[in-house]
């Protein structure tokens, strides 16, 4: 699915412009040590097998996540959720929810993606193929936290939603 | 009216587009890949809109076509009471200006609020967005720092970040109210049926997802003909408003969002208002290709002294000059330019927005007892002998004394332009939120 030629340094460049970070994982244990590093608060995962796997890692450093599997939940502080991919070229990461997990980033202030390694460097067309092809309700690119610029055209993070994204390229093990 | 605000605002717009286009060599291949999709959508607009109906109400959806204003927010207020709804939140949408639906829901005793930040302030100030993008360019952080105090009950330091959080504080309480959510569209893509929405702030998230019923307002010439071809509308919009690769958010809708207990109702308005009438004018129908980007307002100097205040209609600038005639409610404000051309250059879609208002002159009834005058101007200017003759005369014109500031039925001003626009681009006041 992904380009010719790797472009994680260009991912990064553009998550920087756009006030976004970047991280590499591979397994539950280097991507918990991840997601506390930004645990504040409430830490919520979607009901996904990776973070399944990475909820015991994180007890072992004394976080208590909780999965989402039923609860509507909108008083994360911080959101992981499973992306579908990630657009280098815009510093963007494809984000679907279908459920509950589709409730959880809508008000964190740290909205985590895990992005899968082979998807992590789609093209714009490539990307538009993937959100046309995908079954969710709702598909939405993030390019960053979100912002407004409204009073005074003064750049402000956090406006209406998560204040700070985090992007994961992940391999589990 | 803070005119360097204004101008201030729009200088730093035009700044981003220009550094971000350094890093665009396809820019102009973009433009016109736009333009021939707008065309051939424009073109076969019954097909693609008959296409996106089936589609939209196959995953579920209800299309409503709206000929007008007045059938529009007749469904809106229907499906509102249909559902039980009390409270309305809605993500910034200049087609909903357009049917003044704030108003009227609020008059029928539905609690509505905006939920972008420019939007809620110019609804609590009864203020008129002051730009497409930009709503509430015109006022500053003292001012909006008044307006949240005296219409929220709530001082706030007057610096854009804490004034951005009491404002923020106060819509989560509002979202979690709201019964249904009323969004704009940016493009629809007729043979996926998806729905294409853009923001920044995470506010229309919040509003399409988190009320029970959503309800999104589109005019006819959103549509574009497959998702594939949204890829270069997608680069040119967020360059062109606010010079960013891309919109914090971007939102891709073809199904009924989840909600607690089931699914959310979907309503999608599909506006014509005057647009079918305008696409059968073969000399103006460009008009149409539109994105609402703002970048012909932020390079226009008209506008950038009076804003949109100025043009008192709900679109303005050179855009705003073109829709007039045609959308409701209707206007007649083709004298607002100066064909200086800058909105042209600018346009992502390449429409020729200066020739196209000239056009647009040609048809005005305002403009029909000046064309004589300006037939003779040109010929005099164009013939210094003429001029050199005419000129001893001319300069005995304003010694006449007209009874009237009224003239062949246009009012001359006893001020200057600047001084003009300083009082006619007040505000002027609307419902208060």
């Amino acid at each position: 699915m992904g380009g010719e030629v790797p472009q994680e340094g260009l991912l990064e460049t553009r998550l920087k412009e756009v006030a976004g970070r970047l991280h590499r994982a591979r397994g539950p244990q280097a991507l918990a040590e991840i997601l506390a590093q930004d645990a504040g608060g409430p830490l919520w995962l979607e009901d996904h097998p990776w973070l399944q796997e990475a909820a015991p890692e994180l007890e072992k450093i004394g976080l208590s996540p909780r999965i989402a599997p039923e609860i509507w939940e909108l008083e994360a502080h911080t959101a992981v959720t499973v992306g579908l991919g990630a657009v280098p070229e815009t510093g963007s990461v494809l984000v679907a929810g279908d459920g509950p997990a589709s409730w959880l980033s809508l008000q964190a202030r740290v909205h985590v993606v895990l992005v899968p390694t082979q998807r992590a460097d789609l093209s714009f067309s490539q990307a538009l193929d993937l959100t046309g092809k995908h079954e969710a309700p709702m598909v939405t690119w993030l390019t960053g936290p979100t912002r407004t610029a409204d009073i005074e055209k003064v750049l402000i993070l956090g406006a209406q939603g998560p204040g700070e994204l985090v992007v994961v390229i992940y391999e589990p093990d | 009216m803070r005119q360097p605000a204004v101008r201030a605002a729009c200088h730093r717009a035009l700044e981003a587009r220009e550094r971000l286009l350094k890093d665009y060599p396809r820019w102009e291949d973009w433009r016109a890949q736009a333009q021939a999709i707008k065309a051939e959508a424009i073109s076969q607009l019954d097909e693609m809109l008959a296409r996106l109906q089936r589609q939209v109400e196959a995953w579920g959806g209800q299309v409503f076509m709206a000929r007008d204003g007045a059938a529009a927010r007749e469904y809106i207020l229907d499906t509102a009471r249909r559902h039980q709804v009390r409270a309305v939140v809605k993500s910034k949408s200049m087609t909903t200006e357009e049917l003044a639906l704030n108003p009227f829901l609020t008059d029928a005793g539905l609690q509505v609020a905006e939920t972008d930040l420019g939007e809620f302030i110019v609804q609590l100030a009864g203020h008129p967005p002051a730009h497409l993008t930009a709503p509430a360019m015109h006022l500053d952080r003292r001012r909006i720092a008044a307006i949240f105090q005296e219409r929220l009950g709530e001082a706030c330091a007057p610096e854009p970040e804490p004034l951005t959080r009491l404002a923020a504080r106060h819509l989560r309480l509002l979202y979690r109210e709201a019964h249904m959510g009323i969004t704009g569209v940016n493009f629809a893509a007729a043979a996926e049926g998806t729905l294409v929405l853009l923001e920044n702030e995470g506010n229309l998230r919040l509003t399409a997802c988190l009320p029970r019923v959503h309800l999104a307002v589109m005019g006819l010439e959103k549509v574009i003909p497959a998702l594939a071809q949204v890829e270069v509308f997608l680069r040119l919009l967020p360059a062109s408003a606010t010079g960013q690769r891309l919109t914090a958010l971007v939102h891709f809708i073809r199904g009924l969002k989840p909600h607690p207990g089931g699914r959310q109702a979907f309503h999608l308005v599909l506006l014509d208002n005057g647009r079918r009438q305008l696409a059968q004018e073969p000399e103006l129908l460009e008009a149409l290709y539109c994105l609402r980007c703002g970048a012909c307002l932020n390079v226009c100097p008209v506008f950038q002294v009076g804003s949109a205040h100025l043009y008192r209609l709900v679109y303005p600038g050179a855009i705003g000059i073109l829709l007039a005639p045609y959308l409701a409610p209707r206007g007649d404000v083709s004298d607002l330019c100066t064909q200086c051309g800058a909105c042209q250059e600018i346009c992502p879609v390449k429409i020729l927005l200066a020739e196209k208002i000239i056009q647009a002159r040609r048809r005005s009834a305002r403009h029909r007892p000046w064309r004589f005058f300006s037939r003779a101007a040109g010929l005099g200017l164009a013939w210094p002998r003429i001029y050199r003759r005419l000129e001893p005369g001319l300069r005995l014109l304003p010694r006449l004394p007209f009874k009237s500031r009224e003239f062949l039925g246009i009012a001359l001003s006893s001020h200057s332009f600047h001084k003009c626009v300083g009082k006619k681009g007040e505000p002027g006041n609307r419902e208060k939120g």
